[in-house]
């Protein structure tokens, strides 16, 4: 077994410097130019490769890590900051204000309530206008779409933002810190699930990402929950509305769906409202997005 | 998941150990080209550290950094070398170069004067990781008519740094490393300008880049805000605009003459041979075969 540290290397963290996060077929493409280019004899299998560069990285306190989109089930690599340090937090483009909105997100979104683990885009933008200095409506709007394109945030074709698989990975640490009593765990993957699949029974702890659940239940006869033992029947977690996913799963009339997700986020603001009054004054003009 | 975080904090001690000052493995480990290019850059780094203490010796400038290194546990030192190698690639993220007094101020504290020693070491590990390291900045070329001055010049202190690749060449050439999508066409533009502003005696007016843009229909162009662009380019050290300094201006507009001239980053960045094959391609068929020489004959500078 060869683990000496190469070019190919070196050339392949090179070349994942700029993106950061991407897919394992885009990491394999890499891996396999890398070891093209340089022509080292020898090549490591990938998964050496990559356990190499991670001895290295770890001495700085990056890592490449693996995970899988939560929508698709779709493996991904990203690399990640391990410590959460002052230097590391000249690495976004982002202001501290801006940096300050988007905990706030995140906060709004893994507390939501009903394991939706999403926040509709009037409830963000109205967050945005209580920050101080507040963030304006139009302003807001551009942050949140650099959060999407950045692909810090997801947002689905209603509107409705979720934690990407960037986040989940690169703020781990951070999130299950801070939020250790409110995220779930998939019962299957042990990865943090946001959006997936929870067992009918009310008591029942189990949770699974919709990918493990179609692996674990398409491998058996008997449809039963693997935690409760009673017949699998799943309500949604994440995002219950328009997501890419879920309408693939459900196949509902896309423009009902929304509808019943614009409801259901209405419904959700008015709650929120009862806990803050300031919140209440504006409380209409929700409508008019 | 706590299994893995451990097999890592496992892997990190071992690795803390082994990363003296001396490693064995690096030289192996790369090719013949790279390694004289690391060689090559080690010379250039004496010399200018050399050059930057002219008020002692190089032995007593050593010293000096080696005694306060001193003063640092181990420990201290490697947390020091690891902030470096962060902040380093952090600022270049943001396309910021890394001052020597952010390292002072974010990473060294009171530990000023460890400065060369921590530095040298975080450059190893760059290297070693990566295969880049931290450049110097050129000073900004004003009037000097265009004759670029050669590397490891004396006066050569913005004590500024930006990374720089050193792989062999060849390696480079691959279309593994791309920019960011969304960046591609920017980036592309940038090459046009600096190579406009390079064979026009790497200078060029302001009237003559807006002459430029609207022959290549990029004014009132809805993909790109030239204005904002160049003022980017500027910021981020690819450009150097100043107000001109020829008197042979026939100028006839209103607004203040500037011009252009490639900054510090671009230097660093973008070889000339690099440039030459860019223009080449750009003429693909129609290349005329001295293209070379031409080159050289405009921009003022010798290729070999």
């Amino acid at each position: 077994m060869n683990n000496e540290y190469t070019d190919a290397h070196r050339l392949f963290l090179q070349a994942s410097l700029s993106e950061r996060f991407f897919t394992e077929a885009t990491a394999i493409e890499l891996y396999n130019k890398a070891y093209e280019a340089t022509d080292v004899q020898d090549p490591e299998a990938f998964t050496g490769f990559i356990a190499t560069i991670n001895t290295k990285l770890n001495t700085i306190d990056l890592e490449f890590r693996k995970s899988h989109e939560e929508e698709t089930g779709t493996a991904v690599w990203a690399l990640v900051n391990t410590n959460g340090d002052e230097i590391a937090k000249l690495a976004t483009e982002y202001t501290p204000i801006e940096i300050t909105y988007f905990r706030r997100l995140i906060e709004l979104i893994v507390t939501a309530e009903d394991e939706a683990f999403s926040v509709s885009s009037i409830l963000a933008l109205k967050e945005a206008s209580k920050l101080k200095p507040s963030i304006s409506k139009s302003n807001g709007e551009t942050l949140l779409q650099r959060f999407v394109d950045d692909k810090w945030l997801n947002k689905s074709r209603g509107g409705i933002y979720s934690l990407s698989q960037r986040t989940i990975l690169e703020l781990q640490h951070f999130l299950k810190e801070e939020f250790e009593d409110i995220l779930l765990e998939c019962t299957l993957c042990f990865d943090i699930v946001t959006k997936g699949q929870r067992c009918k029974v009310a008591q029942c702890k189990a949770r699974f990402h919709h990918h493990c659940a179609h692996r674990y239940f398409d491998s058996r006869n008997d449809k039963a929950c693997p935690t409760c033992k009673i017949d699998w029947d799943s309500n949604i977690i994440g995002d219950n509305g328009s997501s890419g996913s879920v309408s693939r799963i459900r196949k509902p009339n896309n423009r009902t769906m929304t509808r019943v997700t614009r409801r259901f986020q209405e419904t959700e603001v008015g709650d929120n409202d009862n806990d803050n009054d300031e919140m209440n004054q504006d409380g209409d003009d929700g409508d008019d997005f | 998941m706590s299994s893995r975080n451990r097999r890592n904090r496992i892997v990190l001690d071992e690795d803390e150990t082994e990363a003296g000052p001396s490693r064995p493995t690096r030289r192996t480990a790369l090719g013949n080209e790279g390694a004289g290019n690391v060689q090559k850059r080690r010379r250039r780094d004496e010399e200018e550290s050399e050059a930057s203490s002219n008020e002692g010796s190089v032995n007593q400038h050593s010293t000096i950094a080696e005694k306060a290194a001193q003063k640092l546990t181990t420990e201290e030192l490697e947390r020091k070398v690891k902030d470096v190698v962060r902040l380093a690639l952090f600022s270049e993220h943001r396309k910021q170069p890394i001052k020597r007094d952010d390292i002072v101020k974010k990473v060294l504290h009171e530990h000023s004067r460890a400065f060369q020693v921590v530095f040298d070491k975080a450059q190893e590990r760059l290297e070693d990781i990566f295969g880049m390291s931290l450049a110097e900045l050129p000073k900004k070329s004003f009037s000097t008519g265009g004759i670029r001055k050669p590397v490891g010049n004396k006066d050569k202190t913005t004590k500024s740094y930006v990374l720089k690749n050193i792989l062999p060449q060849e390696y480079r050439e691959t279309d593994i490393i791309s920019w960011e999508k969304n960046n591609e066409d920017i980036m592309g533009l940038l090459t046009i300008v600096l190579s406009l502003i390079h064979v026009n005696g790497r200078v060029l007016s302001d009237d003559q880049m807006t002459h430029y843009f609207r022959r290549l229909y990029l004014v009132n162009n809805d993909k790109f805000d030239l204005e904002k662009l160049l003022s980017t380019f500027v910021k981020q050290g690819y450009l150097d605009k100043q107000k001109t300094s020829r008197t042979d201006q026939s100028q006839n507009s209103e607004k203040e003459p500037l011009e252009y001239r490639w900054g510090p980053r671009a230097k660093i960045e973008m070889p000339e041979s690099n440039l030459i094959k860019f223009i080449r391609a750009i003429f693909g068929q129609d290349a005329p075969p001295d293209l070379d020489k031409q080159v050289e004959r405009s921009s003022g500078i010798d290729l070999t």
